[in-house]
């Protein structure tokens, strides 16, 4: 019985001690990115001889521009609401910013792309050295994720249809549709040609 | 952590084992009289007792007492023993948990509020001694149901800018776990007894949102697979009828 009771007294030392000892431990990144593994026509991890640069068409702004009736003259001083009446024509062009995501990486077998928060299909313009292009067509869901309150909250996706031209693409595949913040192969591409 | 679930794993053994050494030396010195009387003796009682032996209500002070010194968590629980034999005692423990909290790093706001049930049993490990106060070990099968709110700044797009709302209310989870534990008891003023009770919970399941995983889930605690936890007793004892046949 006495080797019990200090059994006891022994679990209640451990239960106060691993109790105060408690924390919460956040992931490393806040953000989640769509991986994408890059492999030959066998499924083999290949590592590109090409740089490769990645590009998006951010966010754009409106600009209306108004226009004499039949000519591609731009009349900018007169007042907008008094054109139609005056025979102009208006016309209004969205202007997009590219941002680059990669920048000439050498050597790539692989990528991390960040998705959209409010979009749900993000295009993704490809560059290689040899003057080629490729556009990577994702569609997707969003999830605003609540991960706790102090590691806060963050944006993880669910993939629905991957789509590429095939210049140098052959083809791409869903391989783990969820992306989180928890790095892990989501898409694999298939490369014409390997290293 | 392990070595604390084997250590708590051979008490529950020890205390097991023991009624099959009592029943060798019961077949050497109690006869067998009744039904009543072969249950004490199969359990090594020297008397032989009523297997009702008296009711308990309890309630619990540390989760008021830790909410009103600055916890984010408030709690109330009282419980239901049944004492039989002086050595086991059923318990039935029914809570209250609230929780209305805001972070001011990440501003982000969770607020819920939620009965939470649970059942088991304490053994007492010193029942040969006729003294009111006594050591226990225990084990709860534990449960809520529950809806909680989360909300906070809007998530802005790093990357291709944009900002979506981060608001989603009443989302339904449920929560089902197990405690072992360890305690003592003891008597302050005839019928009033206090104890501690030091538990180890293991959460089995959690049901998570389909935004969110609960972040404190009422009964249990802030949402984790293990936690620890403590209890302070206020305990009234109702006895019931005795009888001592020795």
């Amino acid at each position: 019985m006495k080797g019990l009771l200090k059994g006891i007294v022994a679990a209640i030392g451990l239960c106060l001690t691993f109790g105060g000892c408690e924390s919460e431990d956040c992931m490393l990144t806040s953000s989640s990115y769509c991986s994408m593994s890059f492999v030959n026509g066998e499924g083999i991890s290949v590592q590109l001889a090409d740089t490769i640069s990645v590009n998006i068409h951010l966010e754009g702004y409106d600009s209306l521009f108004a226009y004499l009736c039949d000519t591609d003259t731009v009349v900018s001083s007169i007042p907008i609401d008094s054109l139609p009446a005056k025979g102009y024509r208006q016309e209004t062009y969205t202007y997009r910013k590219t941002g680059t995501l990669i920048n000439r990486k050498t050597g790539a077998r692989n990528m991390e792309l960040p998705l959209s928060y409010t979009a749900e299909e993000d295009t993704f313009y490809i560059i290689y050295s040899q003057r080629l292009s490729d556009t990577l067509y994702v569609k997707h869901t969003n999830l605003p994720y609540f991960t706790s309150m102090d590691c806060g909250t963050v944006m993880h996706y669910k993939l629905t249809e991957v789509n590429a031209t095939n210049h140098l693409i052959d083809s791409v595949q869903i391989v783990a549709p969820e992306v989180t913040n928890s790095l892990k192969e989501n898409v694999k591409i298939y490369f014409t040609v390997s290293d | 952590m392990s070595r604390y679930t084997l250590l708590l794993a051979i008490s529950l053994l020890m205390t097991a084992w023991s009624p099959a050494i009592g029943q060798q030396r019961r077949q050497r010195t109690l006869p067998a009289e009744d039904q009543r009387s072969k249950l004490a003796q199969i359990l090594d009682l020297t008397d032989t007792l009523d297997v009702m032996q008296g009711v308990s209500v309890m309630v619990d002070a540390v989760g008021p007492g830790a909410a009103a010194l600055g916890s984010d968590f408030f709690s109330i629980e009282a419980a239901l023993e049944v004492n039989l034999l002086n050595r086991f005692y059923p318990i039935i423990e029914v809570g209250y948990g609230r929780t209305d909290a805001t972070n001011e790093d990440s501003e982000l706001h969770y607020k819920t509020a939620a009965p939470y049930f649970r059942i088991g049993a304490n053994y007492n490990v010193q029942y040969k001694k006729k003294r009111p106060g006594y050591i226990f070990v225990g084990a709860r099968i534990a449960y809520t149901n529950f809806k909680y709110d989360v909300d906070g700044p809007s998530m802005t797009d790093p990357v291709w800018g944009g900002e979506i709302p981060f608001h989603f209310t009443g989302v339904k989870s449920n929560a089902l776990w197990t405690e072992l534990l360890v305690g003592v008891r003891a008597q302050i003023y005839k019928q009033l007894h206090m104890g501690w009770s030091f538990r180890y919970k293991v959460r089995l399941n959690v049901k998570d949102g389909d935004n969110s995983s609960p972040w404190y889930i009422p009964g249990f605690g802030a949402n984790d697979n293990t936690k620890f936890a403590a209890t302070y007793d206020l305990v009234y004892y109702i006895p019931w009828k005795m009888k001592s046949k020795k």
